[in-house]
């Protein structure tokens, strides 16, 4: 009872004299000079560039694609890409053609051997 | 992004064009031997690089022992059934069994014997070293009687062949 007292007290007797100083600085204080004629971009721009900055991944498919509009970037990507066409369709074509070759190998094998005629590779 | 979807699209379809025509130029030979009319003996004359001399001597003695196949393939077939036949009817190893089961082994030592020779008949119109690879090519499928699972690519020990190389 005797602390509530004396806080009240306190409070009472508290000078208000800075609040009053701050209040009079914030009225006489003035804006001098003008912005320049760029600023409200420029604030724009920075607005912008952080929305930006934030990683999402439609906006890096919109960057990646926007990218492909440079002539270089595009025709890197289409040699890239054409470079592992033709070594893909090269080496697609030599498994396929060692596949083949095995089975005509057995198909000889099954034409001089009666046996293995038998044993039904031609129905393979 | 539109313009770029389609650079990405124009991109990606020269890339299945290169892809195709790449494949489609590389097996052309492969497709051109498979659809011939015979095309086990094409794989023959390409594999062992026979010469035209060559090939012709094969080819008449490839024909003679086709015939001979056929006849034993025939007999082999009619064999079996005899043999399956008194198998199924007997209850337990009568005369007749043994002696078609006899008659069994005999004609399937004689295949050997045939199929064989002929190996050696063909090989020895061969260059010396292709007639060795064919040599050992054809008997390790004689004597492997698994020989079939050989011939599925990917199979333990059974590597791809390419022209005129060792398998």
């Amino acid at each position: 009872m005797l602390g509530l007292n004396n806080l009240n007290h306190m409070n009472e007797t508290q000078p208000e004299e800075p609040d009053d100083r701050l209040k009079d600085l914030l009225e006489e204080w003035k804006v001098e000079g003008e912005a320049p004629s760029t600023f409200e971009a420029g604030v724009w721009r920075k607005i912008d560039s952080s929305r930006q900055d934030e990683w999402s991944p439609m906006v890096w498919v919109d960057r990646w694609l926007a990218g492909l509009c440079s002539p270089a970037i595009a025709g890197a990507l289409a040699a890239v890409v054409i470079s592992l066409a033709w070594a893909g369709g090269l080496a697609q074509s030599r498994t396929a053609e060692a596949q083949a070759m095995q089975e005509l190998r057995g198909q000889y094998v099954a034409a001089i051997d009666p046996l293995a005629r038998l044993s039904g590779w031609e129905a393979r | 992004m539109k313009l770029g979807l389609w650079i990405l699209g124009g991109i990606l379809f020269l890339g299945i064009g290169v892809y195709q025509s790449v494949y489609r130029v590389a097996h052309a030979n492969v497709i051109a031997l498979s659809h011939g009319p015979n095309p086990e003996l094409e794989w023959l004359r390409q594999e062992f690089a026979i010469e035209d001399a060559q090939w012709e001597v094969i080819r008449t003695l490839h024909a003679a022992h086709d015939e001979q196949c056929l006849a034993f393939c025939a007999e082999l077939e009619a064999t079996n059934a005899d043999l399956l036949g008194l198998m199924r009817e007997s209850r337990e190893v009568t005369p007749e069994v043994e002696a078609v089961l006899r008659k069994a082994t005999e004609l399937r030592e004689r295949c050997r014997r045939t199929t064989l020779q002929h190996v050696y008949e063909v090989s020895r119109n061969m260059s010396p070293e292709a007639g060795k690879r064919y040599v050992e090519m054809m008997t390790t499928h004689l004597v492997d009687e698994s020989w079939h699972e050989h011939m599925v690519p990917g199979y333990p020990g059974n590597e791809a062949t390419s022209h005129g190389k060792h398998p």
